[in-house]
């Protein structure tokens, strides 16, 4: 029997000549004891492949099971281990991340956002008018009220005096803060481009008021076309030019 | 067993070296490989709606699946291991999920016939298997089971591709030539406890 075996084993397992196989294969059609016998060996071989594949899999839950009681699944790449934290817990930790992210970022945004860069330059720059050599009776009590944060009167006392004739470039300026003040502004930008017409002025602070008053009023578009007056500031040296720079570096 | 030609990525190399190793090092390696990427299950769960019995039998015979592609050598390395066995683990979650949905019970895939019937040619095949599906496979797993540890492990090894030299640096015997002696003496032993009960 153990002879039957050797030469059933030398056949499947190793490399054997064509003439070897074509006389096991005769000796398979014309016995059909060693048949019985060639069909033994296969049947064990498969029943112990179908027991390994039970084994292993046997092993495989024990071995899963240890990893979910200790609630974490240990990951080995390259050699090293690394640990897989419950998904939940990954979930948990990248909401937190993504909501504190998304607060910063907000924030940040908020701060740079035009208006708030104009509200800014409103309340450090512009809380009080300073007296300007020259400017009239009229215009310092228009002044006053602006400072007095009489923002109605102010801008009345202003409009009264354009009304009467002054032509010149400071109570339109004026008038158009105030206006800022009151967030009226389309008024506000109409008067600035009145100032900015005005020629032969040393320095001209129209554009740069006229920028102001459209990113305080941040209307889709006004942010862009504050950005181009911007430009123009710095480009051509003008009134603002610092803050020009400072601001398009923040929007 | 390795496909020399083979270009590993180098997060792979570690664990390919081992799982083409020997003996108890391929042993725990196979283990390791599964505990690398078991968290495919809880994804098998999720994405494809299984029990998490059904995912873990997708997942067990994915890695079984894979393991006998390294063995012959069938690991081409045109992706990591990790997304190769993620793929045959789709496909694997796939069947299960078209199975269940024509009240098929089953994945696994037990070899209706052993590859080393190919061997033979179609005449000498088709007897061979006719008897061997006449087999009381019952009956001969449980006398596999009783044949004692010592014939059952060498049997058992044999199945699974070792060498008759792995197994006798592995099980400490002489020589390749004293593991052939005494495993086909169990398969004797074998025959004798199935012929006669």
């Amino acid at each position: 029997m153990s002879e039957t075996y050797e030469y059933i084993d030398h056949y499947f397992k190793e490399n054997i000549s064509p003439e070897e196989a074509m006389a096991f294969e005769r000796k398979i059609t014309s016995d059909p004891a060693f048949a019985e016998e060639v069909a033994f060996y296969c049947a064990t071989q498969q029943v112990a492949q179908e027991q390994l594949v039970a084994d292993k899999k046997k092993r495989f839950l024990e071995l899963y099971r240890e990893q979910q009681q200790r609630g974490n699944a240990h990951a080995e790449v390259g050699g090293k281990l690394r640990t897989l934290r419950p998904a939940g817990k990954w979930m948990r930790i990248a909401a937190a991340a993504a909501v504190i992210a998304g607060l910063v970022v907000g924030l940040m945004m908020w701060n740079n956002s035009p208006a708030q860069i104009a509200n800014g330059y409103l309340d450090e720059k512009l809380a009080s008018l300073g007296a300007n050599m020259g400017t009239t009776t009229e215009i310092e009590t228009g002044r006053s009220l602006y400072n007095e944060k009489k923002y109605e009167a102010a801008l009345l006392q202003f409009e009264k005096i354009i009304k009467e004739g002054d032509t010149g470039i400071d109570v339109r300026k004026y008038a158009g803060i105030t206006c800022l003040r009151l967030e009226k502004y389309d008024s506000a930008i109409n008067y600035f481009q009145l100032v900015e017409n005005y020629q032969g002025v040393y320095s001209n602070p129209g554009k740069f008021y006229h920028a102001l008053a459209l990113m305080k009023r941040n209307k889709p578009g006004d942010k862009n076309d504050a950005k181009l007056l911007l430009r123009g500031i710095v480009d051509g040296d003008l009134y603002g030019k610092d803050k020009a720079i400072e601001w398009l570096n923040k929007m | 067993m390795t496909n020399p030609k083979i270009v590993l990525k180098p997060v792979d190399q570690a664990m390919f070296d081992n799982l083409n190793g020997e003996g108890i090092s391929k042993r725990k390696s196979e283990e390791l490989f599964f505990t690398s990427y078991s968290y495919f299950i809880k994804e098998g769960m999720h994405k494809y709606s299984l029990s998490e019995d059904e995912a873990f039998d997708a997942y067990s015979d994915s890695v079984l699946a894979a393991l006998d592609k390294l063995n012959k050598g069938l690991f081409e390395g045109r992706s990591t291991l990790k997304t190769w066995l993620f793929q045959i683990f789709q496909n694997k979650c796939v069947d299960l999920v078209r199975k269940k949905t024509t009240n098929k019970n089953s994945i696994h895939h037990t070899t209706s016939i052993t590859e080393m019937l190919f061997q033979l040619s179609d005449a000498s095949k088709s007897i061979i298997q006719q008897l061997v599906e006449r087999a009381d496979r019952v009956l001969l797993k449980q006398r596999l089971n009783e044949l004692g540890a010592k014939c059952r492990e060498l049997l058992m090894l044999s199945a699974d591709g070792y060498s008759d030299r792995e197994i006798a640096s592995e099980l400490d015997y002489k020589s390749p030539d004293v593991v052939k002696t005494s495993r086909l003496r169990c398969l004797e032993r074998l025959r004798q406890l199935y012929k006669n009960p």
